[in-house]
This record gives C-alpha cells, structure tokens and sequence, in this order.
C-alpha cells in the first residue's frame, strides 16, 4: 500500500469515512508492529502498537492532507517509541517474572534474530555496562539476578544501570531526525 | 483489550475534525498578542518622555531586539507544534551564536559609550522589576501557546517549551518596553536579555510535561 493512499484514506477519515477508517487502522497496525519489532522487546510491543493507534486517533487532525502521510505516520510512532523507552525505565527496577525468556518464546527464529535491531544498534551508543544490562534484561529477559550473575554487576548497579541507560537512549532518540 | 478491539472502538469513535491550519493558528496567537499589547498601551502607563524617546535610535534598537526575539521563538514554536516539525540543529546553533555575538557585540560598544560605573547603569533594582514585568506581560501569550500546543502534536516537547518560553517573555518583554525609559543597552542586554533567558528555562523545566499526548 502506497503513501499516497494511506493520505487519501485519512482525508477520508477526517470527514468521518468509517469504512476507509478501518482499512487504514488495520494497515497501520501492520506497519506499527513492524516498526517496533525492529525497536522495542518483545513483550512491549502490542502496547506501543495500541499507544501509537490512540495516538493517531487523538491527532488525526494534525496531519495535512496535501502533505505526505509516510513522514506524518513515522513521527507519531517515533514519538511513541520514545514515550515506551521512558516507560522502560520506570519499570526497570521491578524484576521480571520467571518465566520463558523473551527470545525463547517468540516461534519465528527469523523475527528473534531481527527483533529489536534499532535498538540493539542504538545500545552501542551507551556505556557498555549499561547496555550489556539493557541487553540481558529488556531484551533477552534474564532476571535481574541473573544479569548479575552473568556480568559482575552487583543486582542494584544492573537496574541503576538499566534506568541510567534507558533515559540516555529516549534522550538520544529525542535528538535524532531518525533512526533506522 | 486485543488490538483489534481497540480499532473497534476507535472507528466507532470517529468525528469528522478540520485538519489543522498553521497559518490560522499563526494569525490566532498574533492577534492575541496585538490586542494584550492594545489594552496595555490604553491602560498602561506609557513612559512619558515616550514621544521623544520614539526620535532616538536606542528606543528603536530595544524595541526591535525584544520583537526580534519574540517572532524567532514563535515562529520556532509554529513550526515545533508539526509532528514532522524541522530539526535543523546547525541552523539552530548558527543562529544562536549570531545572536550572541551580535548581543555581546552591543554590550561592548554600549560599555565602552558610557563612562559610569557599570553597578550604576545596571541599576539591579529597575533591573529585577524588569524581569519580573516581562514575565507577567509574557503569560497571557505563554497560556495561548499552551492551549495552541495542546491541541497540536508536538513530538519534541523540550524544545517546544523552549521555543514558548522565548517567545512569550520576548512578547511580554516587547510590550513592557513601552513604559520602560531605560536606554542603555548594557541595562536592556542584562534584564531584558535576563528576562527572556528566565523565561525560557522556566518554559523548558514546566511546560513539557504539559505538552505531553
């Protein structure tokens, strides 16, 4: 589906074309899974894709129909994206539960290997202790415990360093035209 | 609820909206400010050498400086309210030591002009009043902004605030330039330029959170 027609499918919506309105949800919701798989992990994503649908619904009027729809879309998602980074740290210091890592239980190898590749590029910005934590933790699901275990670092420096980490990447994603 | 449902209900909840239009909010925010400025040049107390003040080039240079200042921040500001708002980061740093030099270019030829004490011609008491005058005159314009803001999508909200902030204490500083008959530009580099600086970090620390959607 083109940019062109997702623009027109808004200018629709926006004089109240149901129909069209739900075409269009249902390809963003598409494009939006595919967004954040590459930037957020697993177990966060179909929030971010509901947050991003609120999102577009709330702020349908600021997008100008004789303007592209492609670079109006990525700004809201981004804005998302950055929101759930933020989100992130608020909850890094809670552990996550036992249970399957977050890579084991996604069925696709093919989506395990790709998921959330903006974001593990974008770790190689931070301080290496911190991203090994982010890593371990938000990506691959170790317990904190764990990650202690695995790096050396005591259990509160893995979630001092997990919320420290997490700030900086909203911050540094904040400053960016875009990421990919 | 699955994301499914969410477009259920999504859907079942559309209205027709008119997209935005910039330039109407831009007319909006302007008029705003014209009328404050209209009601305080009325009720206000105008400075009262304010005729003959018009005829020197200082009373033009502090009234250009202080517009100039409010239109870069609203026009910033206008642009920063597009979720596909520019980014242009150089330009934004040129600009920024452009003004500085210029500003400092000023306060050095405004320092070497008078021979008085600097403490004199600063006058810190005039001066915090000043400040403190600008602010209150940039709130009015500051409270349209926010509900402009708010209705908009900012994706940068810090620098949406700071964007705000410059502009409403530059307006309030614009306006309030009318009864002030300070001249010397060391005195309206430091509290005018003070002012807009305070307005600004105090925009950036409380208005994000506000923009938030």
């Amino acid at each position: 589906m083109s940019d062109a027609a997702w623009g027109r499918m808004m200018a629709a919506a926006q004089c109240g074309d149901k129909t069209a309105y739900r075409l269009l949800l249902d390809e963003l919701r598409n494009w939006l899974a595919r967004y954040y798989r590459r930037r957020l992990p697993a177990d966060v994503i179909d929030d971010a894709v509901q947050d991003a649908l609120i999102a577009i619904h709330a702020k349908r009027h600021t997008y100008a129909p004789d303007r592209p729809f492609g670079p109006w879309l990525a700004a809201i998602a981004r804005y998302k994206w950055i929101d759930r980074l933020r989100a992130m740290t608020a909850h890094a210091t809670v552990a996550l539960p036992d249970e399957l890592p977050a890579y084991l239980a996604i069925a696709d190898s093919g989506d395990a290997v790709i998921s959330a590749a903006v974001l593990s590029n974008l770790l190689a910005t931070l301080k290496p202790a911190q991203a090994v934590a982010i890593r371990l933790v938000k990506l691959l699901g170790y317990s904190i415990e764990e990650a202690a275990a695995e790096t050396g670092q005591s259990a509160a420096l893995i979630k001092v360093n997990i919320h420290r980490g997490l700030a900086r990447l909203a911050t540094v994603v904040e400053g960016y035209d875009d990421v990919e | 609820m699955s994301s499914s449902n969410m477009i259920d209900t999504l859907v079942a909840d559309l209205e027709p909206v008119r997209p935005r239009r910039p330039w109407f909010e831009a007319l909006l925010l302007a008029g705003f400010a014209l009328a404050e400025l209209a009601v305080m040049l009325m009720i206000g107390r105008t400075r009262h050498d304010l005729t003959s003040a018009m005829h020197g080039a200082m009373f033009w240079w502090k009234m250009a400086s202080c517009l100039a200042v409010a239109l870069a921040g609203g026009a910033a500001m206008l642009a920063a309210l597009d979720p596909v708002g520019p980014m242009r980061a150089r330009w934004r740093w040129v600009i920024g030591a452009a003004a500085v030099a210029l500003l400092a270019g000023a306060t050095l030829a405004g320092i070497a002009a008078i021979p008085d004490p600097v403490m004199v011609r600063l006058d810190v008491r005039e001066g915090l009043i000043c400040i403190r005058n600008s602010l209150l005159l940039g709130l009015p314009v500051a409270l349209v902004i926010l509900w402009l803001a708010r209705r908009a999508a900012p994706t940068r909200p810090r620098a949406t605030a700071t964007a705000a902030g410059i502009a409403a204490t530059g307006w309030g500083a614009f306006v309030f330039a009318w009864s002030c008959p300070h001249a010397d530009p060391l005195y309206v580099v430091v509290w005018y330029g003070g002012a807009v600086l305070v307005g600004a970090l105090l925009a950036r620390l409380l208005l994000p959170r506000l923009l938030r959607w």
